[in-house]
């Protein structure tokens, strides 16, 4: 016979196995992202022992022949200015429009935002080749411009799409006093919403800044060899002689770190983010 | 309340549309423009002519262009499913422990913000029959004694376990947010009804997270669909063209082969076909943020 002292042992029992099974499963998911940051700290001997071990003694080796002996610090430097780059140009285009779409009745409102989501949406070739032969035509192919421009066509339509949802959560009661005390819209944009929409925009920011960060495809085909990223310089190290595994893990590790931190500061508002406001 | 500003609000858009014309629709014009002439840096012969729509032609022909949408199609059709299930799974396990949520979830994101060519590696890494922690066990079991990527198909359903390792936590971050945030009466009438865990799920959780469900789904398929680094990096397409997605292809006709003019005809195809799915996702979201979404 099943007392209720026994079913509730029992319940409490499954509970703490689906506990146990919740932890193991997310423990597990990260083992091999672990291993790659091991990895980065190891010997070349280490690195391809047919016996994998927690044991070896960790160096820095790695991370000197790819930012101090190869080319990666360059890279880096190319990463930080692509980056910031896009999200000042993604914030200054973006924010009027994104104030617009969110204030005014606007013609052709409807049309105009699926054509920006189309930006988004698209394959990277998508984009990448139509730019690539632009900017052969105009000359600044190979250039962190170009980089810049081409991470900004896609970051583009994230910020509007997430600074237009923030700034529907600002009360246009505010915006109407100021209107009726005679303030213009551009002084109710700039003193009185975009102050209140402060955190919005620093989670666009930080969202557009890692989507550049992250980028492989346009960087390796637009930033050539002058204007390479971090995630350009990957293919560079796979080589007919052999994969460098050691210094691919370094710079897997500098190019994770950031995202890894930023990421916590706005895992709030990583749903909504990455789901154009549909999930909020 | 929305309303009336100068010139319709067109000032404001002014630089965004600058941007737009600029850098997005010229330079589709160029190629659409360029889809029609001979373009190719190996074999320069005929470069500048105008071919009408030969290229679009060849295309229809082309058993590499069908094969790579086909293999796309197919990867949708695995991948998807696989995670939309584990991940509906594991929400409602975890909303049923939701203390843990806060611990958990930070770190059952990290393989999906992390760079996707981090993500191709990590799976290179580890999947090394030789040194890699996966890999030798596989090969130890027999399952792939010279690695799961030297076969066409074990490859391909590597990329699949890619996508899923990847982007089955996406699914779980809206899906518990999308619980949480549901009405708690129909769970409490379900409790005292006594309703096991199944009939919840079945009968209101379900019903209520659909929704969330199809935008989701919709949102991973425009995504999938674009899926490349990846790739890239742990098979290149290859073995033969065994992985060689339509991305990877058009990456291929373009960037590897040099043959800019088929190439541009290529991606005009593929953008198309991202344009109808983009279509389609904005109707749903629209419908469903009238109200149905939580």
């Amino acid at each position: 016979m099943t007392g209720p002292a026994n079913r509730s042992l029992l319940d409490r029992s499954v509970s703490a196995l689906e506990v146990a099974f919740i932890v193991i499963v997310t423990a597990l998911a990260l083992v091999p992202f672990l291993w790659l940051i091991l990895t980065a700290f190891k010997e070349r001997t280490d690195i391809l022992s047919p016996a994998p071990t927690l044991l070896f003694s960790p160096t820095w080796s790695n991370f000197y022949e790819a930012f101090v002996v190869g080319e990666f610090d360059r890279y880096l430097v190319n990463s930080i200015t692509i980056a910031v780059g896009s999200v000042v140009l993604c914030l200054l285009v973006g924010l009027p429009a994104a104030y617009a779409f969110s204030r005014f009745r606007i013609f052709g409102e409807k049309h105009l935002f699926f054509y920006i989501l189309t930006t988004r949406m698209a394959p990277g070739i998508a984009l990448v080749l139509p730019l690539y032969m632009f900017f052969q035509t105009i000359g600044i192919l190979g250039t962190v411009w170009a980089v810049m421009i081409s991470h900004t066509t896609f970051n583009l339509a994230l910020v509007i799409y997430l600074m237009r949802n923030f700034f529907n959560d600002i009360p246009t009661a505010l915006d109407e006093a100021a209107l009726t005390e005679g303030a213009t819209e551009w002084q109710v944009f700039w003193r009185i919403v975009l102050p209140l929409a402060r955190p919005g925009i620093a989670v666009s920011a930080v969202l557009a800044f890692l989507f550049s960060w992250n980028e492989f495809l346009f960087a390796l085909m637009i930033g050539g060899t002058n204007a390479q990223t971090l995630p350009a310089g990957f293919p560079g190290l796979v080589t007919p002689l052999g994969t460098y595994w050691g210094q691919l893990a370094a710079v897997s590790v500098v190019v994770s770190v950031p995202v890894l931190i930023l990421v916590w500061f706005v895992q709030k508002h990583l749903a909504r983010g990455l789901t154009f406001g549909a999930v909020k | 309340m929305e309303r009336q500003a100068r010139f319709g609000g067109y000032l404001w858009l002014a630089p965004m549309i600058a941007f737009l014309v600029l850098f997005e629709l010229v330079p589709f014009l160029v190629m659409l423009d360029q889809s029609v002439h001979a373009l190719s840096y190996t074999q320069p012969a005929n470069n500048g002519k105008f071919v009408g729509l030969d290229n679009y032609r060849k295309l229809v022909f082309d058993e590499n262009f069908f094969h790579s949408v086909r293999l796309t199609l197919l990867f949708l059709l695995i991948s998807l499913p696989i995670q939309m299930v584990l991940a509906l799974g594991f929400s409602v396990l975890l909303a049923y422990h939701l203390r843990l949520k806060r611990w958990v979830l930070p770190f059952l994101l990290i393989p999906m913000i992390l760079a996707p060519i981090v993500v191709g590696l990590t799976a290179r890494l580890n999947l090394n029959p030789d040194f890699g922690l996966i890999g030798i066990v596989l090969r130890d079991l027999g399952l792939a004694p010279v690695g799961v990527l030297a076969n066409g198909q074990s490859a391909f359903l590597t990329l699949v376990a890619v996508d899923v390792w990847q982007w089955t936590p996406f699914l779980v971050m809206i899906f518990v947010a999308a619980i949480v945030s549901m009405p708690r009466e129909p769970f409490e009438a379900a409790e005292v009804e006594g309703a096991n865990r199944w009939q919840t799920f079945r009968h209101i959780t379900f019903p209520l997270l659909l929704p969330i469900i199809v935008v989701a789904l919709l949102l991973r398929l425009t995504d999938s669909f674009k899926i490349f680094d990846q790739v890239f990096i742990l098979t290149g397409g290859g073995p033969g063209v065994s992985t060689e997605l339509a991305t990877i292809f058009a990456y291929k006709v373009n960037f590897v082969s040099w043959n800019l003019g088929y190439g541009s005809a290529v991606v005009a195809v593929l953008f198309f076909i991202s344009f109808i799915l983009t279509f389609v996702l904005l109707k749903l979201i629209t419908r469903f943020n009238r109200g149905a979404t939580p």
